[in-house]
């Protein structure tokens, strides 16, 4: 054993947060160490998926069908967890301060607490019925409120927007959804793409509003009765759904030694400007992002790789973070999205796209390349699945749209007897490239 | 000891029914009053017709039901509220359920004539298509291919945005019909043995008996192509298809258990137990089921074969044959354990 490995035995592990970042990192640094683990985190008892969290409330899960280790992993594993907040963080003497004023030493601190919604700047916000859609907490309240509610507005047309309609939709609760730019995610989705989904969401009778915005929110005894949008419109409603984005939970560290801007900056290795502190996750922003990368990405996977990144730094390998071609998948009530490298909502300058809808309107593929070199540089999906690893290695290896569509056949990933469309896509590149 | 506490989750599934899904139910439980009927013994119209009108009722109405569930939306997954139903979340009815279905199996193993009345009704559809009365287990696979057929349809309809599901469901339900209920049935009206040709070894641990394939081989040549479609199925089909789709091929495209648990089982697949104790308790059941059946084979096979110093003969074949065409020399000596010895 060396030196370094038996420190390691007794090191002592502080983990803020027990979202998939900071249990990753935990999972990590146990396969890894004998270190001591102690997870802190207020929200929930045990671990859970945040991106099911409308499965509990559609019914199709319950919240232990949410969490992926079941409650005796924890113990078997020797990871501690203590469900309290931390009010504070003491950098120099590295103490912990709990709510309770209680306090714990750490010899490393990992701070992994994710983040929060965006609140809305307008009259009527601190009403009863106003809400977002982050925590357990959340969904809870969005359940109570939901017994006899006669209309949800939803403002915000994001991910977390578009989940809260279909989840009132499923219990039959009329939905308005106002959407400031012309279409549905138009500040991500290129046109086609945004209208498709803005077709479906009327299909399953949303009431989609786009351009509006939400000026007053107005209440009766603390109580929402109706909104008031841009347009003068009343729409009467007993809750409002604040759906604007989230942004890095770390009010507790403000005006600390800790250096933060939107989040807590930290370089590629994941570390703060404090050492044997490091961030992960939703609230982390990296002082440095890759290419194409942003310095925040509030997602799943990307917390999941810092954690086992950062795993590795504090068991001796320095590992630093490189999550790779950009990548992402969502599901817009029945359809599927996926995206992998670079799709603008505006094309831009030097890159062209090849587009194909299928004629029903719910499938379409985009794949968009440099003009100069025909280089392909990002796929977007809607309806149909495609490979990963084909896609990521077609970009890395800057493979001509050419070859691209010829091979087509490899990328796909639906199920077997799917109806497959690669011939329709030759043809149409054909059509439309092969002056 | 922490424990997970579950959200105050108000029950959303109070919806009334609307009125046409309402009449679809009622014909549906028209059609189990019908059942219950000749279960008491009770025949108010004539057997065929009873018979007649119960099957068209159960299918009219589930078809009906099936439709208006699932026509008024847009194709795609739909599970919204299973948690919140009373029937798929082990609720009051969902309970009730149960016992009646395990109470049906009780009878049905021990206590048949219990069902006299139910068997009888099955008479006319025995007679057309078995050539003889209908008994207690022509009962239980009438109601399991009915089952099968119209929860399969529902199932189709609720996953059409999904071919691979389509296609895997019109398979079970075309296993089930044709090879668990037609064919066998047609076997016994032309007086062969009732042969299920999707039965393999081991998971029905008769089929390589000996003595079970001497009797199927004595039948005559359609009995003699079963001996041969069993054996080559049971030591060589199901390897290869097993290695190359996994046992999804037959547990989930053939298996007539299989079929009633993707179709009538999908409304509570929700409810399996996925903790790693039921996933190691049912790794445990299946290996070791599986190893009894094996040994249990070979042993029977070698007292079968010592009995008649087939041992012996093979062995020297082995010996002989150490290039490929003389492996067909033993496969023919195996022959004895199978066909009758025209020696003897
Ligand atoms: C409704 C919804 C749907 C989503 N769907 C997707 C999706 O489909 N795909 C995708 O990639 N991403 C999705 N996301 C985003 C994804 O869930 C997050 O990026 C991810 O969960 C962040 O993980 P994390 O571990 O960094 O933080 P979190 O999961 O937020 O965990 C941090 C934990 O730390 C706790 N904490 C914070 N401060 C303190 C404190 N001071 N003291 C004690 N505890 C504290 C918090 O309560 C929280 O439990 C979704 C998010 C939401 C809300």
């Amino acid at each position: 054993m060396s030196i370094f490995e038996f420190i390691l035995l007794f090191m002592n592990v502080v983990i803020i947060g027990n979202g998939i970042s900071g249990i990753t990192a935990a999972r990590h640094i146990r396969k890894l160490s004998n270190a001591s683990i102690t997870v802190i985190s207020e929200e929930a008892d045990y671990f859970f998926s945040r991106t099911a969290l409308m499965y509990i409330y559609m019914g199709h899960m319950r919240l232990q069908d949410t969490q992926p280790y079941e409650n005796w992993f924890w113990e078997k594993n020797k990871i501690s967890l203590l469900k309290k907040r931390v009010e504070s963080v003491d950098f120099t003497t590295k103490k912990i301060i709990l709510q309770d004023h209680s306090n714990i030493n750490y010899d490393k601190l990992i701070i992994a607490t994710g983040s929060k919604s965006n609140n809305y700047n307008c009259k009527g916000t601190e009403l009863e019925g106003v809400r977002s859609l982050y925590h357990l907490q959340d969904l809870t309240y969005i359940d109570k409120i939901s017994a006899g509610l006669n209309r949800a507005v939803i403002v915000g047309g994001g991910l977390i927007g578009v989940e809260l309609a279909e989840m009132f939709h499923s219990r039959n609760i009329p939905v308005t959804f106002l959407v400031r730019e012309t279409s549905f995610w138009g500040k991500v989705l290129p046109p086609e793409e945004a209208n498709m989904i803005d077709r479906h969401l009327f299909e399953h009778h949303i009431d989609l509003k786009l351009k509006p915005e939400l000026t007053e929110i107005i209440g009766e005894a603390g109580k929402v009765v109706a909104i008031k949008a841009s347009t003068d419109e009343e729409i009467s409603c007993g809750f409002v759904g604040i759906t604007i984005g989230v942004s890095p939970n770390i009010d507790f560290l403000k005006f600390s030694a800790l250096k933060t801007n939107k989040g807590i900056l930290v370089n590629e290795f994941l570390e703060t400007n404090i050492e044997d502190v490091y961030a992960i996750g939703d609230c982390a922003e990296l002082e440095n992002p890759d290419q194409d990368r942003k310095s925040i990405e509030a997602i799943w996977y990307t917390g999941r790789m810092m954690g086992e990144v950062v795993a590795q730094s504090i068991c001796g390998t320095k590992t630093a973070y490189h999550p790779g071609i950009w990548f992402n998948s969502a599901k817009f009530f029945d359809i599927e999205y996926q995206v992998y490298g670079k799709i603008d909502p505006i094309l831009p300058e030097g890159i062209e796209t090849i587009y194909w809808e299928h004629k029903e309107g719910k499938k379409s593929i985009r794949i968009n390349f440099s003009s100069v070199d025909k280089a392909v540089i990002g796929f977007n999906l809607m309806g149909i699945r495609f490979r990963h690893n084909i896609c990521e290695q077609w970009i890395k290896e800057r493979k001509t749209i050419d070859y691209v569509v010829k091979h087509l056949q490899e990328a796909n990933f639906d199920p077997e007897f799917f109806k497959r469309y690669e011939t329709e896509i030759q043809k149409l590149y054909l059509e439309k490239f092969n002056q | 000891m922490k424990t997970t506490e579950s959200l105050a989750i108000i029950n959303p599934s109070n919806i009334s029914i609307p009125i046409y899904e309402k009449l679809a139910l009622g014909v549906i439980a028209i059609a189990f009053l019908l059942f219950s009927l000749a279960f008491f013994n009770i025949y108010p119209f004539q057997i065929y017709l009873q018979l007649l009108l119960s099957i068209s009722f159960l299918t009219i109405g589930s078809i009906w039901y099936t439709f208006l569930l699932y026509s008024k939306t847009p194709s795609g997954i739909k599970n919204n509220g299973v948690f919140f139903k009373n029937i798929s979340n082990r609720g009051v009815i969902g309970w009730m359920l149960g016992v009646i279905l395990t109470g049906f199996y009780i009878l049905l193993y021990w206590f048949p004539t219990y069902l006299e009345g139910l068997i009888h009704l099955f008479d006319p559809l025995s007679y057309s298509i078995r050539g003889k009365a209908a008994d207690n287990w022509f009962l239980y696979g009438s109601f399991y291919t009915i089952a099968v057929l119209l929860l399969g349809f529902k199932f189709g309809f609720k996953y059409r945005h999904n071919r691979y599901q389509l296609v895997r469901t019109f398979s079970v339900c075309f296993f089930q019909l044709i090879f668990a209920y037609l064919i066998p049935a047609f076997l016994i009206k032309m007086n062969s043995p009732e042969f299920y040709f999707t039965y393999f070894w081991p998971l029905k641990k008769e089929m390589l008996f000996p003595n079970d394939l001497q009797y199927l081989a004595s039948t005559g040549s359609l009995g003699v192509f079963m001996v041969y479609w069993t054996v080559l199925l049971a030591l060589v089909g199901v390897p290869i298809l097993t290695y190359f789709f996994g046992k999804r091929w037959y547990c989930s495209w053939i298996c007539g258990c299989g079929a009633l648990a993707e179709t009538a089982g999908d409304a509570f697949r929700h409810l399996s137990d996925k903790s790693l104790k039921a996933w190691k308790i049912e790794r445990y059941l299946i290996y070791s089921v599986l190893v009894f059946v094996v040994i249990l084979t070979i042993l029977i096979m070698g007292k079968f074969s010592l009995e008649r110093q087939h041992f012996r003969l093979i062995f020297a074949n082995i010996r002989q044959s150490l290039w490929f065409p003389d492996w067909l020399n033993i496969f023919w000596s195996y022959r004895h354990w199978i066909l009758p010895n025209p020696r003897k």
